[in-house]
Formats: C-alpha cells, sequence, structure tokens
C-alpha cells in the first residue's frame, strides 16, 4: 500500500484550498449580518449589551416564547462547557451517545463526571442502550440531534418517547447545532414544552454562517437558563457578534435559500456518490459520512487536491471521512479527487450496485474507552 | 436538581455599571470606558475581515494576537495568552488555582466582580483593607491563599502600587499573585517585568480601556509558560472570534494612536482632579482613568442623584466604606466641563 505522504500534489486545476471539515456553511452569512457589523463597528469602544437582550428578544419572538427562556453563549460549544460544569460535577455519570461532537465527552471529563458512551444501531443513537445505563449517579445525558458526526437524525415520535422514561432529576441536553438541516425543525422546542429537565442548544455557527464569530444560545426554563447563566462570566459575547447574528436570525429568507440549496446540493452529490459507488450516511444536515476504507489516508489524499475534510479515527470510524456539502462545483472537485483516489487504491472500496448504506462498525469497549 | 450547587442556585450574581437604554441621551462616566474610539486601524482591521470568510472558526490559538502582545511586551510567545476580556482570565486564573472551597483573596474595595468569579467556583473569599497609603492592613508575613488579586491601579480608587511595594507583595504570597493591570496604561509604571523576575506573578491586561475596545472582549496575561498552558487548557476552545483577533493585533500594533489617546485622558484626569478640589472635594490621586471623589459633605449618593437627573451617569457604591464619594470615569475634556458645571450647579 502507498502511503499517504508518497502521494505527489496534483492541484493544477484546483486554483484554491477548499476546507469542508468543519461542518462551516460554504455559501458564508447573510449580507445583512455583514452590512449590519460594518455599521456597528464604530461602537466597539462600548461593552456590549450583558446578556444580549435585543437579540434575546428577537430569538423570543421568533420562537413565539418568553426571553427568559433564553441565553447566549460564547458558540454553542461555551455553553456545553458551562452546562458541563455545573451537572457534571465529580462523583456523578454523564451518559454520551456516541459517535458524537468530542466536546460533550472532553468537558464533562474536566468537570470530574464519569462518561459513559453508548453506541448506534443502524447509525442512529440505541436510545435503549443510554436508558440502561442510567443509575442514581447520573446526572446528565447529552444528545447531538441531527448528530455529528453521523449527520442523523432520530424522528420526534421516538424522542418523545424515550424522554418519557428519562428519570426527572437528570438533565437532557439536545444540541441541535444542524437543526435548520434537519426534517423537523421545531423539534427541540416542542420537547421542551414535553420535559421541565431539557436544555436545548443551537448555534449561529452552522446553517447561519457565523461560526468565524462565536455565538449560540440555550434554550430552556428559566429556572435552568439562570442556573447555566450564574456560571458565566458577563460579557460573554461581543458586541459584533450580537449585531451579526440578529441581523441574520432576521433574515430568514437568506436562510431559506441556505437550506434551499443544500437540498439541492445533496441530490447533485448523492448522485455523484452512487455513480461511483462510494457508500454513504444519508445525512440531515450539511456534511456527509462516506465509506472510504481508510480515513486518513483518504483524507490525506484529497490534501493533494486542497480538498480538506474530516477522517474520523479519533471517533473510532477509521474508514470514514467525513465532508461538508458544498456548491456544485465543490462537489464536482470533490467528486473528480474520489474518483481517481478510489481508482488507485485498492483499499478504497466500490460499494455494490444500487450503493447501500454502509455497515456500522461495532461500538464495542475497544472504540469507546473513556 | 439535586446535582446542583446550592451555592449556584442561590447566588445573586454581579452587578455592573448600570447600562442605560437610551445610550446616546447620557452622559456616561460609569463603566470607565474610554471617551475616544479605538484607532482608525482597528477600525479599518474589523472592515477588513467582516466578509464571507466569517464563515469559517477563528484560528482557536490567536497565534497572532499572541505574536503582536509578546512583541509589544517584551516577551517570547510562551508567555503571553489572549482572552475574551481580561475577565475571563480572571476566572480562569480562579479555576485554574483554587478548588472548590479554597481560598482566594483580594483587597477591599478593589474590583468586585472577583468575589462573583470566587464564588461560582466555589471558593471561598478573604478581603484585606488598605489605608490612602497603601498600606495592606493585617497581611500576614505569607498569605496562604490559593491566589491573590491586586488591582493596580486600584479600581475604584485610583491608588498605585510602587513596582518594589508588588515585589514585596508577591513574596509574601504562597500562592499566585494575580496584578490586575486593567488601568496600567494610564498610569506612569507598571509591573510587567515582575513576571520575568517572580515565580508567582501573573499580570493580566484588558483592551477594554486604553485601547477602547470594550465591545470587543479582549484581554491578555502575561505570566510562566506554566501558568500559560494551565490557562490554555481550561479555556474555551474558541474563545477569541475573528474580529476580535483581527482588531487585537492591530491595536497592538498601534502605539502611538494608544500612547497619544492616553496622554489626553491623564492631562484631563488631572485638571479635573484639580478642579475639583477647587470646589472642596477630596480627591485620591489617580493611576487610571477615573477619579474618586468625594464631596465636601461626604454624601455620594446625593451628587449621584442629582447627575442622574442631569443625564450624567457616575458610579456610586452603597457599601459604607465608598458611599461618601463616587468614581467618576474620564471623558473628554469637553464632557469633564459639562460634569464640573453640572457639579457647580449642584454644590
Ligand atoms: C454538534 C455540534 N455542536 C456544537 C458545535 C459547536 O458550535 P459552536 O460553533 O456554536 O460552538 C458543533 C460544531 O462543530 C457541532 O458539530
Ligand atoms: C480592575 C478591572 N479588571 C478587569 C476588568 C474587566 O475587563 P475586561 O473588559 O477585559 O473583561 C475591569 C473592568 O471594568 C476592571 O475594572
Amino acid at each position: 500500500m502507498m502511503a499517504a505522504t508518497d502521494l505527489v500534489p496534483r492541484v493544477e486545476n484546483a486554483a484554491y484550498v477548499v476546507d469542508l471539515a468543519n461542518n462551516e456553511n460554504l455559501m458564508g452569512p447573510s449580507p445583512l449580518a455583514i452590512e449590519a457589523i460594518q455599521r456597528e463597528a464604530a461602537q466597539v469602544y462600548r461593552y456590549p449589551d450583558i446578556d444580549g437582550t435585543p437579540l434575546l428578544d428577537a430569538l423570543a419572538e421568533h420562537y413565539e416564547t418568553e426571553t427568559e427562556h433564553f441565553m447566549l453563549g460564547n458558540g454553542s460549544n461555551e455553553l456545553i462547557d458551562l452546562i458541563a460544569r455545573q451537572w457534571a460535577r465529580p462523583g456523578t455519570e454523564v451518559i454520551v451517545p456516541s459517535p458524537s461532537f468530542l466536546p460533550y465527552g472532553s468537558a464533562s471529563q474536566r468537570a470530574g463526571a464519569k462518561i459513559i458512551r453508548t453506541g448506534l444501531r443502524d447509525w442512529h443513537f440505541d436510545l435503549d442502550a443510554v436508558v440502561d445505563m442510567i443509575c442514581e449517579k447520573t446526572s446528565l445525558i447529552i444528545l447531538g440531534n441531527p448528530n455529528n458526526p453521523t449527520g442523523t437524525e432520530i424522528d420526534r415520535g421516538t424522542l418523545e418517547h424515550w424522554l418519557a422514561t428519562i428519570p426527572e432529576d437528570i438533565l437532557v441536553v439536545l444540541d441541535e447545532a444542524y437543526a435548520e438541516y434537519s426534517s423537523d425543525q421545531g423539534l427541540g422546542l416542542a420537547l421542551l414544552k414535553q420535559r421541565e429537565n431539557l436544555i436545548v442548544l443551537r448555534t449561529f455557527s452552522k446553517a447561519y454562517g457565523l461560526a468565524g464569530l462565536r455565538i449560540g444560545y440555550a434554550i430552556g426554563s428559566p429556572d435552568l437558563i439562570r442556573i447555566v447563566q450564574s456560571q458565566r462570566q458577563q460579557f460573554n459575547v461581543n458586541r459584533l457578534a450580537h449585531t451579526a447574528a440578529l441581523a441574520a436570525l432576521k433574515d430568514q429568507d437568506y436562510l431559506l435559500r441556505v437550506l434551499g440549496n443544500n437540498v439541492v446540493f445533496k441530490r447533485i452529490l448523492y448522485a455523484g456518490l452512487s455513480d461511483l459507488r462510494i457508500a454513504h450516511v444519508p445525512s440531515f444536515t450539511n456534511f456527509i459520512l462516506l465509506y472510504c476504507g481508510y480515513a486518513l489516508a483518504t483524507s490525506e489524499a484529497l490534501k493533494t487536491y486542497r480538498l480538506l475534510v474530516k477522517p474520523l479515527e479519533r471517533f473510532g470510524l477509521h474508514e470514514f471521512i467525513r465532508v461538508t456539502i458544498g456548491p456544485p462545483e465543490t462537489i464536482e472537485r470533490l467528486l473528480i479527487a474520489l474518483k481517481e483516489i478510489q481508482s488507485e487504491q485498492s483499499w478504497f472500496p466500490v460499494s455494490e450496485c444500487p450503493v447501500s448504506v454502509p455497515k456500522q462498525p461495532c461500538s464495542g469497549e475497544k472504540l469507546w474507552r473513556y | 436538581m439535586s446535582y446542583l450547587r446550592q451555592s449556584i442556585i442561590d447566588m445573586a450574581g454581579y452587578v455592573p455599571g448600570f447600562q442605560p437604554p437610551d445610550e446616546k441621551d447620557w452622559l456616561k462616566l460609569n463603566t470607565n470606558e474610554n471617551p475616544f474610539p479605538p484607532s482608525p486601524r482597528v477600525l479599518a482591521a474589523i472592515q477588513a475581515a467582516t466578509n464571507g470568510d466569517l464563515r469559517k472558526y477563528p484560528d482557536a490559538t490567536c497565534r497572532a494576537g499572541r505574536e503582536a502582545a509578546a512583541a509589544l511586551y517584551g516577551y517570547s510567545d510562551d508567555w503571553v495568552i489572549l482572552a475574551n476580556g481580561s475577565d475571563e482570565l480572571l476566572n480562569n486564573l480562579i479555576r485554574a488555582s483554587a478548588g472548590e472551597g479554597d481560598e482566594i483573596g483580594f483587597l477591599n474595595p478593589s474590583y468586585s466582580y472577583y468575589a462573583t468569579l470566587a464564588e461560582i467556583q466555589g471558593a471561598k473569599v478573604r478581603t484585606f483593607n488598605f489605608t490612602d497609603e497603601r498600606e495592606i492592613v493585617d497581611f500576614p508575613d505569607l498569605y496562604q491563599g490559593k491566589l491573590f488579586f491586586l488591582t493596580n491601579p486600584n479600581a475604584p480608587l485610583g491608588l498605585t502600587w510602587t513596582v518594589d511595594e508588588v515585589a514585596n507583595l508577591s513574596d509574601r504570597c504562597a500562592g499566585l499573585l494575580v496584578v490586575d493591570e486593567a488601568y496600567a496604561d494610564f498610569s506612569d509604571g507598571n509591573c510587567l517585568d515582575l513576571v520575568r523576575l517572580k515565580q508567582n506573578v501573573v499580570v493580566t491586561r484588558t483592551l477594554s480601556k486604553s485601547y477602547s475596545l470594550a465591545g470587543m472582549r479582549l484581554g491578555l496575561a502575561i505570566t510562566r509558560p506554566e501558568v500559560i498552558a494551565a490557562l490554555d487548557k481550561i479555556r474555551d476552545h474558541y474563545n477569541l472570534d475573528r474580529l476580535a483577533q483581527a482588531a487585537a493585533v492591530a491595536a497592538l500594533e498601534d502605539q502611538g494612536y494608544l500612547l497619544n489617546c492616553v496622554a489626553q485622558v491623564c492631562a484631563t484626569r488631572d485638571w479635573f482632579r484639580e478642579e475639583l478640589a477647587k470646589r472642596g472635594y477630596h480627591v485620591l490621586p489617580s493611576g487610571g482613568n477615573y477619579v474618586f471623589a468625594s464631596p465636601p459633605d461626604r454624601n455620594g449618593r446625593r451628587v449621584y442623584d442629582s447627575l442622574y437627573s442631569r443625564k450624567i451617569l457616575v458610579r456610586y457604591f452603597s457599601d459604607p466604606a465608598l458611599s461618601h464619594g463616587l468614581r467618576i470615569s474620564i471623558g473628554t475634556r469637553e464632557q469633564m466641563e459639562v460634569t464640573l458645571q453640572a457639579l457647580s450647579e449642584i454644590g
């Protein structure tokens, strides 16, 4: 087998690097958000609003509920950390259905809790396994939906049924970073009506295209929100992030275009993957899991085409890469590159025809060590 | 919610300076913001970074910002960290050094937010009083708390400890001595060199005051690489966004602009202090961009209310040790003339 580093760069036709590794929105943010920052920039000598109240009010209006149900974080990353500091204390156990966004586990571990990982069944979280792992020490369950890196979602009925079986004293965090792309955008909010002890996380980093500005939000009962608030430092989100997020939220037309495009992009990508017979997991997000036989070698090979993707060996998915779904020209570049790698490398599998969803690797102890 | 610390559920939280909703109608001299806009180069850097690249995650290490700060202060990069406001550093310094139930110390009065941050961490707090001659009352030969914050120049009083005094204090701290130099650019000296000389000294700075960037949330710390490494481990992964990073580099590199703004503020401060003294006020010498001034009748509340009714906002502290005066941030010369006029009318 050829070592990835032996591959010769062949990028004459690729003018620039395309980063498909971080699930960013390649369309970028709303132009109205850009304009709003430009207008506000001269005001940066003033402290921001301490809670970001104008944005909280706008979120409340958007979701048709009250401002007290919301708080802002310096990205949802910070919110995960703040929640972990309070709920994932030494002596407690946190259940993290996996593979999932790595900070769920790392933040909880740093806060002192023991991490219990449960796995997948047909690329969806095995929710029964979660219930089986609950004990009197369980304080927190963190669930990504749609989930990163699988790109799959759990439907409303299943989640409602499952939530009803979780003891009331356990906090459930539903991370909906990709909710805008999902088939059920109102899911988290609906579940909040069912369950008191639930926090929903959302972010402006993904569909709103503002990862560079660090702003996300939590939705929950006023009591829960107050507790998470008490953990944060004052002024955790800066003035321009507030401004941009508010403008982006108000530009729902732009968001709809982003989402509409993603549907089209996905269709083009699926067709290309079928042609190449590359197995993949159907996505409810703006990224996709591809079965390529050897994650690290594939990601290294793609670098020679100036394409950056995420190899998933750290998630226990050694044969998979995760790729952001981009516009047609990016998809074309990706498909051309994959086709060449596939034809040259014996480890890159050609799936049966028609292409099936790849077999999910077993999630044994080796993979979910903590 | 049996898993939660009762202390958190009961927390009152910090009460920051009042921000009026109709900001533009007010003369705001209550949060020590700089009256001058940020450097034009900073605004240009923000505008230049305001483009489609905002879709991308920022540099998690803030390398360019660290390099700019390291070059400016004469330290190597691994002695420097940037943060989402110096508040984040103060918070993480407590988290890095003090466990639940451990003690940290600071002066009374000083930045009251230390107490809130300690409370978040579940740390105990011990405060020490000090005299107008900067004598810290009852400070032990070796203070055993995990961390001691010295706000230098002191806020809200403006008193400034000398480098020798701080060096001496560092020898009497068994834990970290964090010299919070939020206002040091407005003072004659600073303790940056002590970081090299003393194992346990951390200096923190903010870009909120002298650099007029409160809205961007930028602070930095200079300390030994071991402490920097610990702070890096516990911080939020992407703590600084793209625009903040661009602003930090441009601000730190435009020292000419900084020095000019600082010189104007300091000149206005010293003139304002004399004018207040002429009106019978007692005003401590200040190394910050504010003065602590007591009216002849030592009734801070009365003067605060009268200024408030004229839409001039200053900081009043109800703490009995401070209620005899007001902390007045230094604005432009014109703003301070308006304030003096109002104070003359109030009497
Ligand atoms: C599932 C999930 N949650 C949260 C985040 C972090 O989002 P933010 O940029 O708001 O911190 C990500 C980013 O990759 C993610 O995939
Ligand atoms: C003494 C002191 N330290 C730190 C800060 C906080 O600064 P930053 O805006 O960088 O969080 C302040 C702000 O008022 C302050 O007065």
